[in-house]
């Protein structure tokens, strides 16, 4: 099966829907980038390339610049999902929501319920999200929690390249507005993606691996590193299950559920930050629906309840890694009560 | 494999064309113990698939290169077999000499073909001058299906494995689901490969349309292996495999439906799984299996088994496990594989490549 | 271009109809039988009404918290409008909306909007919708003198530039953003707001029907022609408190009485038809007498109708599907 990056799936994802559907625009800062320029046009193809070579396929009636003006933009992919288009907004980093989070949380997201049921919003709103590019506090945030907790929403997290490609194809198609978060340390990681469209549906954890041991739930690029933690495990004779939800909202409580009560042992590795967060929202669950299950505490392995630092060195302190989460999975799985 | 005959070299197997190292989880022979073809040698796994490599030829377990939770690159030696009278000095040469002689990265490559006017994705192994053998897999699978055995078959041979329409990598056409519509694809698929002989063999769906292709080739078909194909088991094609795997949406029914494969249900993995679902929603390719499932698989499989089989003067194999699920073996006419179910080349992986190899060997 | 005797008559039972509304609102409120918070209308009539006398079908709005008169001026039925303030499940929105959310999106109504400032950028998305797919439709945007100052209204009057959308402003000045005044809380000049943005704006009496639906028939026109967005300053009134408790004690008795006596826009479009011979009178009696039998129904049936069964519908309408738990 083909190789691509996570970057080149989500390109070929838009391309294919765009190709298949003329309801689908895109709008977003810089999404062509140039614009106005006289020099190449499409200079950028979006902030991190992912709409690169959009343009040149749809023209700018499909491929729309925008200025600088999130509330804007955000609130007219709004507007213009309720008439009829299934428009893919990006912006740059998710920490930028504050600027028109009322676009999402209160336009969007609750059109259909304070309707009456009548209304669609078929929006996408793509942003970079996570850690770990040495980008400080206003451009690295996790904020999933955020849209998890807001009802109408529907949130996605993918943690690698066939994931995002199929989540995003399932996004632009879905009838619901999809928040869809792009870790951006995973542009470059490269996996098998099937050249044929295709879609992955909401509210279905991976099981990323199988293991008696422990149960990891972890999201996004934390699945790479629980992966990690668990080889290392491994060698040390504790097997690991890991399960990526892919979708915050819905979330496959079932599948948590199952292993959490196979393993009986669960840590929950988010990079959001601790409180209100995906790590205590799947321990309630656990707690609350696996109690009779679990041999030992529930583990939440997340940065701590403060911003994203800059310097390396603090950064790297505050992402969750392979060790700490190695750690808590061996505390767990050697837990006695 | 060594310009000692008397000494084998285990190597590490290659399972498909991501895999490009493996960890030796277990040794299931110790140093001394004799071996006989089939029997388990050692499990290794990857980061998605857990299996046995089994025995390919009779001695005895003289060496072991690579210890329990090592990882060696595909192709490197694991272990060696040889007579109790071969000297450690002689064991000593040929591992030094194979060490050295690790294959570079993998001997898969894929490729795309016309099939009149559908392109089929083909996994292509070895190469030489004996006549290529093409393989098929079955219902719902992909080349994937034939990772444990095409290197192993592709001694001074290409083997190329195709992925039959609407499913692998191929491109998706509902209108493409009869047995015969099928067999033309795949033919014209097979005519781009080669235009002189060859040898086929086919699993389950792939087996009957083998069959079907092998009596529309005539004398171009040197041999004809079918390893628990379709329209030839002592009973139908189950119901609650077909439905039950076109149903599935989700993890845990597919887990349940791909059990019925296999006949140590614990070899179905989550990667197992997590490829059948994603292979069923490739946009349009539950509509094609649903229309393939319905053209062939019914009370229907059997029609013109008989009439093709009278048609094919090429040797023909039929292999089947004994404790196959999906259709059961026949009374007659058939090897049966004691332990083994619907997928003997994945379960019972060296002794089919075995198998096949004579088998390909006395048809040349 | 002249208003026919039709067109006259058909905006007088629009006003009317709006003015009755509010005031049987106003009086449910008072009796305490509407649950939440309701924003009167009264007093703005002839903007909702000539503004969407220019509109066709097709076209959409945006409205904001004081949204009932943009329904009823769109079309939609003062029954189930009265059932969903009242809470019940006939309502325009099975009662889960109320009167801040009141939406129609077959007749392009794209909901009354209980955040100020929520309607800019929406239609520059319903109208993206339109100029994308081709439809000629334009959508104007409701909103009052508070939303000026929001950013989404900043914001969607550059983007509406920038992609040249069909788009009309509708800047209702009712002097009043909640229990601030305009004069205090907007500097400068709205139309001079616009006209910054390269945008052609008018300043419009909002007590006269026919200079509103003159400048929004002009703005609508070219819209549609693809020559982008306009804003209208319309100048009206609020013959109410900010909402159903507030006592609107910041306006005096006697500033209130010379409001309604001297600046009621239904008044003056009365006396301009008749005295102008255009309408006769009993014919605005007649339909008076109609449009209050109309809401006497519309309040009868929203009485009487049931409430929402939470255990049918409290968790319905939140997504199309949902593969989850809510």
């Amino acid at each position: 099966m083909p190789q691509k990056t996570f970057r080149a799936a989500l390109n070929e994802a838009l391309h294919q829907e765009m190709a298949a559907d003329p309801r689908v625009v895109i709008f977003g800062e810089d999404i062509t980038g140039g614009v106005g320029g006289d020099g190449e046009a499409d200079a950028w193809g979006g902030a991190f390339g992912v709409s690169k070579g959009l343009l040149a396929k749809f023209g700018p009636e499909r491929v729309l610049d925008t200025p600088i003006s999130e509330s804007a933009f955000v609130g007219a992919a709004a507007g213009a999902a309720l008439m009829g288009l299934r428009p893919v907004v990006e912006i740059m980093f998710v920490d930028f929501i504050g600027v028109c989070l009322d676009q999402v949380m209160n336009q969007a997201a609750k059109f259909r319920y304070m309707f009456g049921g009548k209304a669609r919003t078929p929006m996408v709103l793509r942003a970079t999200f996570g850690a770990g590019a040495r980008s400080a506090s206003q451009h690295s945030q996790a904020l999933y929690p955020i849209f998890t907790h807001i009802p109408g929403l529907k949130v996605v997290v993918p943690s690698n390249p066939a994931d995002a490609k199929g989540l995003l194809i399932q996004a632009i198609r879905d009838d619901d507005p999809v928040i869809f978060l792009e870790h951006k340390m995973l542009y470059d990681t490269v996996g098998e993606v099937p050249d044929k469209p295709y879609v992955t549906p909401f509210g279905e954890a991976r099981v990323v691996r199988e293991g008696d041991d422990v149960t990891i739930v972890a999201l996004g690029r934390m699945v790479g590193r629980a992966e990690e933690a668990a080889r290392t495990l491994a060698a040390e004779g504790i097997q690991a299950t890991i399960l990526d939800p892919r979708t915050t909202s819905p979330l496959d409580a079932d599948t948590i559920l199952e292993f959490a009560e196979e393993t009986g042992r669960v840590v929950v590795v988010d990079e959001a930050n601790p409180r209100c967060g995906m790590a205590a929202d799947i321990a309630a669950l656990v707690a609350e629906e696996a109690f009779g299950a679990l041999k030992a505490p529930i583990l939440k392995v997340t940065p701590p309840h403060t911003p994203v630092p800059y310097a390396p060195s603090l950064e790297d302190a505050y992402l969750p890694d392979a060790a700490r989460i190695a750690e808590a999975a061996r505390r767990a799985a050697r837990y006695q009560a | 494999m060594t310009a000692d005959n008397r000494i084998r070299i285990v190597t590490m197997p290659k399972w498909g064309m991501t895999m490009t190292e493996g960890k030796v989880s277990a040794w299931l022979k110790e140093p001394g113990d004799p071996v006989e073809p089939g029997e388990e040698l050692l499990e290794v796994e990857t980061e998605k698939i857990a299996n046995a490599v089994e025995a390919q030829e009779s001695g005895v377990l003289r060496r072991i290169l690579v210890q329990p939770g090592q990882t060696a690159p595909c192709g490197a030696p694991l272990a060696l077999i040889a007579e109790a009278d071969v000297t450690e000095a002689e064991l000593d040469a040929v591992a030094e000499g194979a060490e050295s002689a690790v294959a570079e990265g993998g001997g898969l490559s894929t490729a795309r073909v016309d099939a009149g006017g559908l392109s089929l994705r083909v996994t292509s192994a070895g190469g030489g001058e004996g006549a290529p053998l093409i393989l098929l897999h079955g219902f719902g699978s992909d080349a994937g299906a034939w990772m444990f055995v095409q290197e192993a078959l592709a001694q001074g041979r290409a083997v190329h494995a195709i992925d039959l329409p609407s499913h692998g990598d191929s491109d998706v056409d509902a209108g493409v689901a009869t047995l015969e519509a099928l067999a033309e694809r795949v033919g014209a698929a097979v005519d781009a490969l080669t235009d002189g002989p060859l040898h086929l063999a086919g699993h389950s769906l792939g087996g009957r349309i083998a069959l079907r292709l092998a009596a529309r080739r005539g004398k171009r078909v040197r041999s004809l292996t079918l390893i628990a194909p379709a329209g030839m088991g002592g009973g139908p094609v189950s119901r609650d495999f077909v439905d039950g795997f076109l149903r599935a949406d989700k993890r845990r029914p597919m887990k349940e439906a791909l059990r019925l494969l296999v006949a140590d249900e614990g070899a179905v993995t989550s990667e197992m799984v997590e490829r059948a679902l994603a292979a069923k929603r490739i946009d349009g390719a539950q509509e094609a299996l649903e229309a393939i499932a319905a053209a062939c698989l019914g009370d229907n499989a059997p029609e013109g088994v008989a009439e093709d089989r009278a048609a094919i003067s090429a040797p023909v194999l039929v292999l089947w496990g004994a404790e196959d699920r999906v259709i059961a073996p026949p009374a007659e006419g058939a090897e049966v594989l004691e332990g083994v179910g619907h997928l003997p080349q994945m379960e019972a992986a060296s002794r089919i490549a075995a198998r096949m190899a004579r088998h390909l060997e006395g048809a040349e | 271009m002249q208003l026919s005797r039709d067109d006259l008559l058909a905006a007088y039972r629009t006003m009317r109809t709006i003015r009755e509304f509010e005031s049987r609102v106003h009086a449910e409120a008072q009796a305490g039988r509407v649950p939440g918070s309701t924003h009167l209308y009264a007093g703005q009539e002839a903007v909702a009404t000539g503004v969407c006398m220019a509109l066709r079908e097709g076209d959409t709005i945006a409205s904001t918290h004081r949204g009932h008169g943009h329904c009823i001026a769109m079309g939609l039925d003062v029954g189930p409008m009265m059932a969903e303030i009242l809470g019940k499940a006939t309502g325009t929105c099975k009662g889960k909306g109320g009167s801040m959310h009141i939406a129609d999106l077959e007749k392009g109504m794209l909901g009354a909007n209980g955040i100020v400032g929520g309607g800019p950028p929406l239609v520059c998305g319903a109208a993206l919708a339109a100029k994308t797919l081709g439809t000629g439709a334009v959508s104007v945007c409701f909103s009052g003198d508070g939303a000026v100052n929001q950013g989404t209204t900043a914001e969607s009057l550059n983007l509406s530039m920038v992609w040249t959308l069909p788009v009309i402003f509708v800047v209702e000045d009712n002097g009043w953003g909640e229990a601030t005044s305009a004069e205090f809380a907007v500097a400068g000049d709205i139309v001079e707001r616009a006209r910054g943005y390269g945008m052609p704006a008018v300043r419009v009496d909002g007590l006269s029907l026919t200079e509103v639906h003159e400048a929004a028939r002009e703005a609508v026109g070219r819209a549609r022609e693809g020559g982008g967005p306009s804003l209208l300053h319309v100048k009206t009134e609020r013959f109410f408190g900010h909402f159903n408790g507030d006592v609107d004690t910041y306006r005096s008795e006697a500033w209130k009485a010379e409001q309604r006596a001297n600046r009621d826009c239904i008044l003056r479009f009365r006396a301009m038809a008749t005295e102008a011979g255009l309408v006769a009178a009993e014919d605005l009696d007649s339909i008076d007498r109609e449009v209050a039998a109309l809401l006497d129904e519309a309040v009868r049936a929203a009485r009487a109708a049931p409430e929402p069964d939470p255990a049918r519908v409290l968790t319905t309408d939140v997504y199309v599907s949902y593969e989850g738990r809510l």
